[in-house]
């Protein structure tokens, strides 16, 4: 069976932008949609608890630093929820800090963008594996 | 309350199944260990509750 070679750095890349394109396009099809599926409703779980995504805070404490670079790995999620939240004039970015559960919903945001960065590397590292096989085969 | 124990049961579920869909092929396996992972979780909160209540 001949393994087709997959660039590490494209599995990778596309893992970011949308989570699961980049097992989808290793050729792990049910996964792909599995982590899609998964991460796109903790996003929207979150979102809907009026979590934001832009962390609002004055000083930039190192912790809300961190946390604003956590928000980043949510990919193509985090910057199409900016632009729409921009073009309509929404404000949904920043959450709803006087909401009830809006650390509930951070913590959604979080955890999607946490398990993004597992699956970066898994995507990374299914690709490596493949150009291993592909180099021992021949 | 009930919101705030979905709300972790639902993480804990989805992070233990993501966690363990990367690290298995076999999709049975990864159920039993996302299942058992889970059910720790819930005790171990349920612990916690326990213990914060009767400190109150």
């Amino acid at each position: 069976m001949e393994i087709k070679k997959k660039n590490i750095y494209i599995s990778a890349i596309l893992a970011f932008i949308f989570p699961g394109l980049g097992h989808i396009y290793v050729g792990n099809l049910k996964k792909g949609l599995l982590f899609m599926l998964i991460l796109v409703s903790l996003f929207l779980i979150g979102l809907a608890m009026k979590g934001g995504i832009i962390v609002l805070d004055e000083d930039l404490f190192f912790i809300s630093r961190l946390l604003q670079i956590c928000h980043f790995f949510n990919g193509s999620m985090f910057f199409i929820t900016l632009l729409f939240s921009k073009f309509f004039g929404l404000g949904i970015e920043f959450g709803d800090i006087t909401y009830s559960y809006y650390e509930i919903g951070q913590l959604f945001i979080i955890i999607s963008a946490l398990l993004n960065i597992l699956i970066i590397f898994n995507a990374y590292d299914l690709a490596k594996n493949m150009f291993c096989e592909k180099e021992i085969k021949e | 309350m009930f919101i705030y124990f979905v709300s972790f049961l639902l993480l804990s579920f989805l992070t233990n199944f993501v966690f363990y869909l990367t690290s298995e092929e076999n999709y049975s396996i990864v159920w039993k260990k996302t299942l058992t992972s889970t059910f720790n979780f819930v005790g171990i909160l349920l612990l916690i509750g326990i213990i914060v209540f009767f400190l109150n």
